[in-house]
């Protein structure tokens, strides 16, 4: 998996055509969906269905007898240790008709004729657009964006900048639409706290953020099934909203605390309030840390009960972060900030 | 907010009408109308198990005598000698002992061939279809117990009832109960770790961005609101069941369907449980080389038929055997002939169980024929899979046909002799009143609701947000019996999703509008 992962991490400004062949013949896709096993005489259709379906053209864009065509060019990789490795004999060296072409295909000429597809351009922009403008797809901008793609030959960085740059991408319809992956909701709490990795303890912090992110329906390198993880609502049920909240609190409850067992190095709860000039007056305070947390305006009447929270049983007046328990009244804040359904967006 | 100041907030209901549930015979609940009782299920209850990956069906339920089978199947078939004899036919996977015992007690039925026209071989669009009850080439995104419950619940979600319509074992909510209104049911694992999770969670009714960002929010909020909402009764409801009733494997599977047993025996009226097991997307090494009784395909039938029946035994020893109908089903069977890692590869029809005190027993169906496959090389599918479902809703939920009909989207689909005795009818479609669009959906100027009643009641149209926010009120007051309509001006709604209900006497109903 380390492999894979290095393999996405050097190509993600690279060709998508080289990235599809390269993941092809990946040692750890070949274990995953079963290349590996496959053979010429009879072949296993796993990865071949997959490649088609999820990774370039989408339900509806091939047929069952394409599957099985292109599962005899994909045959002949195993893995021997950590490497790919082709093995002749275990190879169909046939002909092989596929999308209407017929040869002697091997990998590399399966991913070519795929990619030649129209279907294919469109279905991964519309992955880059759900990921990184919303997850409902706007198809007029994809197909502007499939343009882009295939008239630079499939090189991914010029159809991102294309997005990235585009008014659709800083259409106000889109802010704050994302729910944040767990990933990004537990390392976002460590550093909205200032916490780096360096501060981050190894054997006790990182198991923590492990098993939250497992509960929380993202163990990284273990995705659900072959598609990955669907994100957006997907992310949230009535039991993984509420364990959110649980995990910033959890968080919070260590700022200050002696006995923690995690977090070690985590500010105390005052000291972390006086990083905002306005920590002094409980309004303005309440406001620059929403600001801070939460992508969505609040009403006033929410900021009210805000304020009141950190307040506690103390006046406006008598705000100030040297009262004694404004420790406990600012941990109170932090976590009702967290709690609020405005918290899970980025 | 407490959970009693929460479905204050959500009680829209003013004073002088009298809510009953549509069209069931239980009225009445004027003195506290907010809290829907689930009592208009008569303790119906489905539990739903998904094997998701798509289950081998004829290694599951194996056709011994028929040489085909052993011919394509050479490494990896079942021998005669070892299938659990069901007849002079069929028998099942070695795994499988406890469903036999099911099955030789008639409590468990098995239905041959279950599939549907042009099928998929996608996991994805496959499952969907299953949990959607669509046709293969439309895409709904209602899940088909989604709207079964909005049909029991039609004030849903302007009224919520007091207990969770559905609940699902995991985390990851199911498409089954989703709806254009909203989840009608809650996900978690545990209710003791649910209801502490829930704690200091907020909710509120504001309104949200006219943005496609607050249409999430408004999403976020439900799932909030849900979760406060339930966590109590679920909590409450399974701290009062008796425990280790009877024992239950220690699988994960057997786990699920153990606090399913508690909390149907601790009295929570739910009427839709789902619970899944995963892995079986057997394309590699699904038996063992040269025992082909053992290996990962055996051992996960092997945990199915051990915790479906320690949870038939569960409820029989609670005396809520006839209450409850547990069905598997799976997105898909696999290929007729083997592939090259002693697996098997996507295929279509497949054999199901629905278990339970009530069901007839036997096996529905014809022995899958292997001499005639379809193009791909698949078994054809001998019973729509909607069949079930609709035998299911009408048999035994008491769902009257025309509902059944409307739920599987205005299709017939013949029912199957499942189950011994058929359901008496609690949701019937509404005699006493009626409540339909009358013009455009999506709108933009205007669009109108049509009503009709059959003699004089109390009677209160109003739009809603989202979050139920009453917005305006089209119609309030006594009205004689016959047929009216209302007009809902668009330029007094900005852009988005609304709900139009109308509650009187004789029931309720709701509406979705979309304003463009």
């Amino acid at each position: 998996m380390y492999i894979q992962n290095d393999l996405f991490r050097r190509s993600a400004w690279g060709n998508f055509k080289q990235l599809t062949k390269d993941v092809t013949i990946d040692p750890a896709m070949l274990i995953y969906l079963d290349g590996r096993l496959s053979n010429g005489t009879t072949p296993n259709e796993n990865y071949s269905r997959e490649i088609m379906e999820l990774f370039t053209l989408g339900v509806g864009n091939y047929t069952e007898n394409d599957i099985k065509q292109a599962a005899l060019a994909f045959t002949g990789w195993q893995v021997s240790g950590l490497n790919a490795t082709f093995n002749q004999n275990r190879f169909a060296n046939v002909n092989k008709t596929i999308f209407g072409k017929t040869g002697n295909y091997k990998y590399g000429d399966v991913v070519d004729i795929i990619l030649e597809k129209p279907e294919a351009a469109e279905f991964v922009c519309r992955k880059l657009y759900k990921e990184f403008v919303f997850y409902k797809a706007n198809e007029t901008f994809v197909k502007q964006m499939a343009d882009v793609f295939r008239k630079n030959n499939y090189e991914i960085r010029p159809v991102l900048k294309f997005m990235l740059t585009s008014d659709e991408f800083f259409n106000s319809q889109y802010k704050a639409a994302k729910i944040k992956n767990p990933m990004e909701t537990t390392i976002g709490i460590l550093k909205a706290f200032d916490l780096t990795t360096a501060d981050v303890n190894t054997t006790s912090d990182w198991p923590y953020i492990y098993t939250q992110t497992q509960a929380l329906q993202q163990l990284l390198f273990y995705p659900p099934d072959v598609q990955g993880w669907v994100g957006q609502r997907d992310w949230i049920s009535s039991t993984t909203f509420v364990l959110r909240g649980s995990v910033s609190d959890y968080v919070v409850n260590a700022m200050g605390n002696t006995r923690a067992t995690q977090f070690k190095l985590i500010s105390n709860p005052v000291n972390y309030a006086r990083t905002y000039k306005t920590s002094e007056d409980a309004i303005k305070l309440v406001d620059d840390m929403v600001n801070v947390f939460l992508q969505f305006p609040l009403s006033q009447t929410k900021k009210q009960t805000l304020v009141n929270t950190l307040l506690g049983s103390t006046i406006l007046a008598n705000w100030s972060t040297s009262t004694p328990g404004a420790e406990n009244q600012v941990k109170a804040l932090l976590k009702a900030i967290m709690r609020l359904p405005e918290f899970q967006f980025a | 907010m407490n959970r009693k100041e929460f479905l204050h907030q959500l009680s829209l209901l003013s004073g002088g009408v009298a809510f009953g549930m549509g069209g069931m015979p239980v009225k009445a609940f004027a003195h506290n109308p907010f809290s829907v009782s689930l009592e208009g299920t008569n303790g119906k209850i489905l539990v739903l198990v998904q094997l998701s990956g798509g289950n081998d069906g004829l290694n599951t339920v194996v056709p011994y005598e028929n040489s085909l089978y052993y011919n394509k199947r050479a490494t990896i078939a079942i021998k005669k000698e070892n299938v659990l004899t069901l007849n002079s036919q069929m028998g099942l996977n070695p795994g499988m002992t406890a469903m036999k015992e099911l099955y030789d007690n008639g409590k468990m039925t098995i239905v041959q061939n279950v599939g549907y026209p042009s099928p998929n071989r996608s996991h994805f669009r496959s499952t969907d279809i299953w949990l959607t009850g669509s046709d293969a080439n439309v895409l709904w995104d209602e899940g088909w117990a989604g709207r079964y419950l909005t049909k029991l619940y039609p004030g849903f979600p302007v009224q919520i009832p007091e207990q969770p319509m559905a609940i699902q074992l995991g985390s990851v909510e199911s498409l089954l109960i989703q709806t254009d209104v909203g989840s009608t049911g809650v996900v978690f694992n545990n209710p003791t770790s649910f209801y502490n999770l829930v704690t200091g969670t907020t909710v509120d009714n504001e309104p949200v961005p006219d943005t496609l960002a607050g249409e999430e929010l408004k999403f976020m909020r439900q799932i909030a609101t849900q979760s406060v909402a339930y966590s109590d009764i679920i909590k409450k409801k399974w701290d009062g069941a008796t425990k280790n009733v009877s024992p239950y494997p220690t699988t994960n599977l057997g786990n699920q369907l153990k606090i399913v047993g508690e909390l149907i025996g601790g009295g929570l009226q739910t009427p839709v449980y789902l619970t899944n097991i995963g892995g079986f997307d057997t394309h590699a090494n699904q038996v063992v080389a040269g025992a082909t009784g053992t290996g990962t395909h055996a051992n996960l039938l092997k945990t199915v038929a051990d915790a479906v029946a320690a949870f038939q035994k569960d409820l029989e020893k609670r005396g809520l055997a006839d209450k409850v109908v547990l069905m598997t089903f799976s997105e898909f069977g696999r290929r007729v002939t083997q592939n090259g890692t002693t697996g098997t590869d996507h295929g279509s029809a497949a054999p199901l169980f629905v278990v339970g005190s009530g069901v007839r027993g036997g096996i529905l169906g014809k022995n899958p024929v292997l001499s005639d496959l379809d193009s791909n090389g698949d078994i054809k599918f001998e019973f729509d899979f909607r069949q079930i479902y609709s035998t299911i809703l009408q048999d035994h939920l008491g769902v009257e046909t025309s509902v059944t009909k409307n739920i599987m989207g205005d299709k017939d689909f013949t029912t199957l002799p499942i189950f011994k005795y058929a359901a008496s009818t609690i949701v019937a479609s509404n005699q006493e009143f009626s409540f339909e669009l009358n013009a455009a959906n999506p709108f933009t100027t205007y669009t109108s609701v049509v009503y009709s009643l059959k003699k004089s009641m109390g009677v209160k149209i109003a739009m809603y947000d989202m979050t139920g926010r009453e917005l305006s009120v089209l119609r309030q007051g006594t009205i004689a019996a016959g047929t009216y309509s209302e007009i809902i001006e668009g330029e007094r709604f900005v852009p988005g999703y609304y709900l139009c209900a109308m509650q009187c006497d004789a029931g309720q109903k709701v509406i979705r509008l979309i304003k463009m």
